[in-house]
């Protein structure tokens, strides 16, 4: 940062290139996510026991089935649950982790030069659109694919095409745009809200870089929570909404 | 496409991230989600089969000691039956015995009483016998040549008869 004020960039920094592959600081910081999780579930696949199981699996088990028991509340389906579950259970682990690491010292700190300008070497994978657009992708695809399998694919078709009367074909057509909205608000909502927390303590650092910056980083470990919970719970509502027949709906 | 670029989006690292995430669901479906719901699943039925089986075995000790309780009491009855078959066969046994040894006194009786009737007819006739000697004698004695033994003995007879 040569320049004096507050550089705030939207687009996450390029760093190199490996074989015509761009390598951005947020593409690190998610290959470090999936790192840190993946290393945590071997490490739990390995402390797994039948019987009496004892400290961490505890908490883990007693976690995972409540998710499981809310999942099959809200979807009224036991298969169903444990077919969206790991879906609605990685994308929420990932996103609090994605969100939670962005308070580990270094992240931000530690800066790179590209040949060009020096960038933080690591990013707040959430403030990369990529991430959040891959994310809704793979929600929506997993929604649609579930609404199919569960209701038919004409059933699920006659949602959004609808010609039995023009009220309906607009009913039908409106459904399909708020299908690709949710792509939108899917992604903008999760980058939205970890961007203006980055750019918030952004802020307060910059106004007083001591104790100021620390209640909103508290805030913002709530919100990356809170974000997590919002995007986990989303993808539940619309595996319901898309499994459940129109008809009956109305 | 101005705005996917300075928005930083790019196809290559959107396709990046979703190799990223797919790679993420399949290790964490694969090591965590599976072995742990498997687990709870597992555990779930275990639980289930358990209380099953208590309650099974619960009801086949009832149903033992019902059993056993029934057995105890039929044996019992029986027990009681051939005690009283036993007094009763007891009894007839003694009966008899009392009647044999009762029958077997009265014929001994009998046959004593035969025998002392015999006897006393037997010293009846010797002791007739022995007294109409002495009277011949005595009269032989008083009479000596009045009468001969032949019209003495007719005389005897006689009176004796």
């Amino acid at each position: 940062m040569e320049g004096k004020g507050l550089e705030i960039v939207i687009t996450p920094e390029h760093l190199f290139d490996v074989f015509g592959m761009p390598v951005t600081n947020t593409l690190v910081a998610s290959l470090g996510a999936v790192a840190v999780l993946v290393a945590l579930a071997f490490v739990a696949r390995r402390k797994l026991v039948f019987a009496s199981p004892r400290g961490i699996q505890n908490v883990v088990e007693l976690v995972m089935e409540s998710a499981l028991g809310v999942m099959e509340e809200v979807l009224g389906d036991r298969k169903l649950a444990m077919k969206v579950f790991p879906f609605i259970v990685t994308v929420f682990l990932f996103v609090v982790t994605a969100n939670w690491m962005e308070f580990l010292p270094g992240v931000g700190s530690v800066t790179f030069f590209n040949g060009e300008h020096t960038v933080p070497f690591l990013r707040s994978v959430n403030t990369d659109l990529n991430v959040t657009i891959a994310l809704s992708v793979i929600a929506v695809i997993m929604v649609q694919t579930m609404g199919v399998a569960v209701i038919g694919g004409w059933n699920y078709a006659k949602k959004f095409v609808n010609l039995k009367s023009p009220l309906l074909f607009f009913i039908g057509l409106i459904e399909a745009i708020s299908e690709a909205a949710r792509l939108v608000s899917f992604s903008f909502r999760l980058f939205g809200n970890i961007f203006a927390g980055e750019v918030l303590i952004l802020v307060m650092s910059y106004f007083m870089p001591l104790f100021l910056p620390v209640p909103f980083m508290l805030f913002e470990v709530m919100v990356g929570l809170i974000q997590a919970t919002i995007f986990a719970g989303l993808m539940l509502i619309f595996v319901k909404v898309a499994t459940t027949h129109h008809e009956e709906a109305h | 496409m101005e705005i996917f670029t300075k928005l930083g989006i790019d196809w290559r690292l959107f396709l990046f991230q979703v190799v990223n995430f797919s790679i993420l669901l399949f290790v964490l479906h694969r090591f965590l989600y599976k072995p742990l719901l498997g687990i709870l699943e597992a555990r779930r039925k275990k639980i289930e089969e358990s209380m099953a089986q208590a309650d099974a075995i619960a009801r086949s000790q009832k149903e033992a000691d019902e059993r056993a309780a029934r057995e105890v009491k039929h044996a019992q009855e029986k027990a009681k039956s051939i005690i009283e078959q036993a007094i009763d066969d007891a009894e007839k046994v003694k009966d008899g015995l009392v009647k044999k040894a009762n029958d077997e006194a009265a014929r001994l009786i009998e046959r004593a009483k035969k025998e002392i009737g015999a006897e006393c007819d037997k010293a009846m006739t010797e002791i007739k016998r022995e007294a109409g000697d002495i009277a011949i004698a005595v009269a032989e004695k008083v009479l000596k040549e009045e009468i001969t033994k032949e019209r003495h003995e007719r005389l005897i007879k006689e009176t004796i008869a």
